[in-house]
């Protein structure tokens, strides 16, 4: 079947494109850039860098703006996914959904209405789990924005290793954090992975931190050889 | 033994309507082995003391075009939870009738008659689903939502059905399903 794959570039998105490649075609990647920062649906730092991970990754790449106002915002995404239906033959939609009811729910039925298959590889997966699957697989993730207490500025830029891991981990036991960050505590970008087949090398970037909430943006990335 | 069925024709889905009933099981420590529906042998139903039949995704209906796959149902004694695509397997095998009628998204579920499978009178589930069910008569209606037949259960035997993903909102459903005395 061929499948397109909803693409934020973080960990979430690219573990279920990784996953979707061992059943089926995997045809584009579809991107939301979302301009508004508080939107639930699409808003993620370094969106702009999706552009690199799909040529890293060999995809074609839908992207769309939306203003991210509630509603319009899945008009947009619909659009997105309608460009991409009739542009590459899609015939199912993948999500990297693990948590969120409202957002699974919002594209399953875009999805109904459009007469595609919609899959959410990591539906409900354990979080310790899903970022240990990360780690072991060989991923290059970084963390690019933290939104939450107790997440201090230190945090930003770092690499998701065994070690990072192990913090989160400790952080959702004393605070209840979530450790891969489905509720949008945590943000991440990923820079290499093993369906690369160039990687992302961050060339320029600014940290901006105030009260436990912070973005590591990439200003400028280059794709290299690996 | 707890076998829990896959009735997902694509192996996608079975990440995201099987998986999470195991993990449900796993962390109850509670022991079952998986079978796809296609699959399943004779010496697999005779060593099971209960069933767990699983959802799969809303343009997945091989189960329906493959009912016959399902007649050892028929036959066994123990009890047997179907979820969504699954209460949709044995309400029509016991000659119910499946309607279009589409419910996506979280809502109340209101419980009609007690059982073990909730101590609440009322609560919010997740709902993926094109089909309902309308039941034969020999099956009783435990909980609704709306007019949304939605918790059924056989008059005589130990046949329930989910219309609702219960992995996902409401864990503890499958988890006291697991526990239920199969020698009842």
């Amino acid at each position: 079947m061929k499948v397109g794959i909803l693409f934020s570039g973080g960990k979430d998105s690219c573990l279920a494109l990784h996953k979707s490649m061992s059943f089926h075609d995997v045809v584009c990647l579809i991107t939301l850039i979302s301009e508004n920062n508080e939107s639930y649906m699409f808003h993620v730092p370094n969106v702009e860098i999706t552009e690199k991970q799909a040529e890293a990754i060999g995809l074609p790449l839908v992207q769309k703006r939306t203003r991210g106002e509630k509603e319009t915002e899945l008009k947009d995404l619909k659009e997105a996914i309608k460009t991409a239906k009739a542009n590459f033959g899609l015939e199912g939609v993948v999500t990297g959904a693990v948590k969120s009811v409202y957002q699974s729910v919002r594209v399953q039925k875009i999805c109904r209405q459009l007469d595609l298959w919609c899959f959410n590889p990591l539906w409900l997966k354990d979080e310790i789990e899903l970022l240990n699957e990360i780690v072991e697989s060989g991923y290059e993730v970084v963390i690019a924005g933290v939104f939450a207490f107790p997440l201090t500025k230190e945090f930003l830029g770092k690499k998701l290793d065994g070690e990072m891991v192990q913090k989160l981990r400790k952080l959702k036991d004393e605070y209840g954090l979530s450790p891969a960050g489905e509720g949008g505590e945590i943000e991440t970008t990923v820079i290499d992975a093993p369906f690369f087949r160039k990687k992302i090398e961050i060339m320029d970037y600014d940290v901006s931190y105030r009260e436990y909430s912070g973005v590591f943006k990439i200003n400028e990335a280059r794709l290299i050889e690996k | 033994m707890i076998i829990v069925v896959n009735v997902c024709s694509d192996g996608l889905s079975y990440l995201e309507f099987v998986k999470p009933v195991e993990d449900v099981l796993k962390k109850a420590r509670v022991r079952f082995v998986t079978r796809c529906f296609v699959n399943l042998e004779k010496k697999d139903v005779d060593m099971a003391d209960r069933f767990i039949i699983c959802g799969t995704a809303l343009r997945d209906f091989a189960y329906l075009e493959n009912l016959d796959r399902f007649k050892w149902i028929y036959k066994v004694s123990t009890p047997i939870l179907g979820i969504c695509a699954g209460m949709q397997i044995i309400g029509k095998l016991f000659g119910g009738i499946l309607l279009e009628q589409e419910r996506i998204g979280r809502y109340r579920v209101n419980i009609v008659q007690r059982t073990f499978l909730s101590e609440k009178s009322t609560f919010y589930s997740y709902f993926l689903s094109s089909k309902a069910l309308e039941p034969n008569n020999e099956f009783e209606t435990l909980g609704e939502s709306d007019d949304l037949k939605c918790i059924i259960k056989h008059k005589h035997r130990r046949l329930y059905g989910c219309l609702f993903h219960p992995e996902v909102l409401n864990p503890e459903i499958i988890t006291s399903f697991s526990i239920l005395d199969s020698a009842r």
